[in-house]
């Protein structure tokens, strides 16, 4: 009892109160030494330990709302959401931060175990030597461990919007603002305690949907509703599905090669069993970036030229669509039953073209199409057995059709045109005229752009995809040569 | 006008673009897999 050191020594000013009553009851048993001042000696004791007991209550809740808001953040960067190369918890080192709040906690539990024993026997002499000691040494550890997180959080914080820029579009904002908010929080609580640790962070506040990093796909990709899902659960994980061979596909569905990756089975030939619409995809993950991801997923094809639609060139049956509910079927590196790799197609699903291609510009290519891929294409379009209506297209965009510029017939001024009747004739003389230098043209034209299109090697189609207007390498062949034939 | 930056492009000859051909999965058809499943099964050939 008397070795106890007195409350004032233990809370410095924070219960000056205690100080005074104590002071003033030494006093009384000083002079007076009876039963009734022993007995008042033991009220007032008491009294302290409840006072003491109820402040240490309120450090523990400071303890426990700090202990789970680090809890949480160090979670969060457990969890590997956070892209290291740029972020606001780049400089911070985790480790140390869990380390130590794993110290604090089994301390803040040591105490909260001791706590109850003491409060039911109510024994001043229970009390272990520098347990208050302990005891605020650790508030003083929290608290020193919050400033340094609130300040590392500002710092960070600056020095990403200066890496980054105020229009960054960075998901960690509202994070970082509800750390700072209840770092605040928990500054305010060391002379205000929480009513409960609850009250400054909860779980719901700290929301991943944010982090997660998606594959980039076209934006109308990204806007379609996703497959029903009763028909998303009979898709096998693609570890589980089985694959096709090519050949097998091939002897099995047949078809020729409409375009690029468009099979058909054209209307003289059976339609094979299961593909009563004569048409299916081909598709290489490798060389087709935006393909659906997965099985039962959206997503595009890129296509350089299209042939005309085969309803037009071809007799089919009524219901033949070439841009509804077509099976496709996705060719994937996945290693063999020994381990090495192999190219095999699995079925993604059936396709609709639900809206009208649109064209990459030149941005998009450069971002989203890697360089192998514009190597492939560029090898195929420049390639000698590429097919007729390629090279037509080809013709038609690279070297267009002089357009007709001249005379047209006009219309009386009797009917309502502006052509009065002594000119007409001089007019029709001028128009077939022009109309017989046009034709010419066309001639030298047909001819020239037949050459040139044969002419088309790799290296001029990789250039035309890093042109942003038509450019003046048009006109001169890789090696230099003038190969435009002048009209 | 503002209708015009959400429209399908409309292309003019210039340089070699590449076009995006839309996919939306409508189906994934069970018995179509099955069946290919079954077929392909029936030769070694094609393991």
């Amino acid at each position: 009892m008397t070795d106890r050191r007195p409350p004032h020594l233990r809370y410095g000013s924070r219960t000056p109160e205690i100080t005074s009553l104590n002071s003033s009851n030494n006093g009384l048993r000083a002079s007076n030494g009876g039963t009734s001042s022993l007995s008042l000696d033991f009220v007032v004791k008491i009294e302290n330990l409840e006072r003491e007991q109820a402040s240490m209550r309120s450090d523990l809740a400071v303890l426990k709302s700090s202990n789970e808001a680090l809890t949480a953040k160090v979670q969060e960067l457990l969890k590997g959401g956070w892209d290291v190369t740029v972020g606001p918890f780049q400089s911070q080192s985790v480790s140390e931060f869990r380390s130590e709040f794993e110290a604090l906690r089994s301390e803040a539990q040591a105490i909260t175990n001791s706590s109850p024993s003491k409060h039911t026997n109510g024994l001043v002499d229970s009390q272990p030597d520098g347990e208050a000691d302990k005891r605020s040494a650790l508030v003083d550890r929290a608290h020193s461990l919050v400033e340094t997180n609130h300040r590392s959080a500002f710092s960070t914080r600056s020095e990403r919007s200066y890496a980054s820029g105020v229009n960054s579009p960075l998901v960690t904002d509202g994070q970082v603002d509800n750390l700072t908010d209840s770092i605040a929080k928990l500054s305010d609580s060391e002379s205000t305690p929480p009513a409960s640790p609850h009250s400054t962070l909860r779980a719901n506040d700290v929301t991943d949907e944010s982090l997660v990093t998606k594959t980039w796909k076209p934006d109308y990709v990204n806007t379609l509703q996703a497959l029903a899902s009763e028909k998303q659960a009979l898709i096998p994980k693609l570890e589980d599905m089985m694959s096709f061979s090519h050949d097998f596909l091939l002897n099995h569905l047949g078809g020729i090669t409409w375009s690029p990756g468009t099979m058909i089975v054209p209307p003289d030939q059976p339609a094979p069993h299961f593909l009563r619409n004569r048409i299916y995809y081909l598709a290489d993950a490798y060389l087709d970036p935006h393909l659906p991801s997965l099985p039962g997923e959206h997503g595009a094809r890129l296509v350089p030229f299209f042939n005309a639609d085969p309803e037009d060139e071809m007799d089919f049956e009524d219901e033949f669509s070439s841009s509804e509910r077509i099976p496709m079927f996705v060719l994937k590196e996945v290693p063999d039953a020994a381990g090495r790799p192999r190219k095999r197609y699995y079925y993604y699903g059936h396709y609709s073209q639900t809206r009208w291609s649109d064209r990459l510009d030149c941005d998009r290519i450069r971002q989203h199409v890697p360089s192998h891929v514009l190597d492939f294409w560029a090898e195929e379009l420049s390639s000698n057995g590429r097919p007729a209506w390629l090279t037509d297209a080809l013709e038609k965009h690279f070297f267009p059709k002089p357009e007709y510029d001249g005379q047209v017939f006009g219309t009386h001024a009797e009917e309502g045109g502006s052509v009065v009747s002594e000119d007409v004739g001089k007019r029709e003389e001028q128009v077939l005229k022009d109309m017989k230098r046009y034709m010419q043209q066309l001639k030298r034209w047909e001819k020239d752009a037949k050459l040139k299109t044969s002419l088309i090697k790799k290296d001029f189609v990789l250039d035309a995809f890093q042109q942003v207007s038509c450019p003046p390498d048009f006109f001169r062949s890789p090696e230099g040569e003038d190969i435009w034939l002048t009209l | 006008m503002a209708d015009a930056v959400t429209q399908p492009d409309a292309g003019d000859p210039a340089g070699l673009r590449l076009w995006w051909e839309y996919l939306e999965c409508v189906d994934w058809n069970i018995d179509f897999y099955k069946y290919l499943v079954h077929s392909q099964g029936k030769s070694s050939a094609y393991e």
